[in-house]
């Protein structure tokens, strides 16, 4: 699964935005997973096969948003 | 804009690895390939940014300034070295947290890096406002 991660540096607009471009998510999802990570400090955005996964915290990191995989258990 | 663009790459890909260190040998190197993959793409952006920083006609002067012309897909680039810039910054600030800590010490280099900071998160929320407008 691909856990995105809080930090007090990333603008809540412009995570909303890279949730939107990366998962192709409406607005209201990628701003419920954005509050989320926000209130609670991380939030689980997918469950996806390695490869997968691998690809969509690629995409994060390019945004600089602090995401990393994790075996789903 | 341009001097704020100048300092890019500034985030560093191995930041995050001690915060949430890999616990298995296949954890370890999936993060060491997207590490590399994340060095690559600065290179690469790095070299593309010279390159539109140079281009004639991306900058135009107005009466108040200047106009940066970007299409919408060097608009979503654009979002990703803004934000290595602001994420970057704050790291090498010690990841302040305004909540929490007081400023870093004001140094001329962490006047620097603050600048930097707040300019890349100014620019990035005319950004989002500019591809969020409705269409004229």
């Amino acid at each position: 699964m691909v856990i995105c991660w809080d930090d007090p540096v990333n603008l809540m607009d412009y995570v909303t935005h890279v949730f939107q471009k990366v998962f192709g998510w409406p607005k209201g999802k990628a701003e419920y997973h954005m509050r989320q990570v926000h209130e609670t400090g991380k939030s689980v955005l997918i469950r996806e096969s390695l490869e997968k996964a691998e690809h969509y915290v690629h995409q994060l990191q390019r945004y600089s948003l602090h995401a990393t995989m994790e075996r789903d258990h | 804009m341009v001097s704020l663009l100048r300092r890019y790459p500034v985030m560093i890909a191995a930041h995050y690895r001690a915060r949430h260190p890999a616990r298995t040998p296949e954890a370890k190197k999936n993060q060491e390939l997207l590490e590399d993959a994340l060095a690559e793409q600065q290179n690469e952006n790095r070299r593309n940014l010279e390159l539109l920083l140079k281009e004639p006609g991306r900058f135009t002067e107005h009466d108040l300034g200047f106009v940066f012309k970007l299409s919408y897909p060097e608009v979503e680039w654009l979002f990703q070295v803004l934000n290595d810039i602001r994420v970057g910054s704050w790291i090498q600030l010690g990841e302040p947290d305004p909540d929490k800590a007081p400023p870093a010490q004001a140094t001329e280099e962490n006047v620097q890096l603050a600048w930097a900071l707040e300019m890349a998160g100014l620019f990035e929320h005319v950004l989002l406002e500019a591809i969020n407008a409705p269409a004229e």
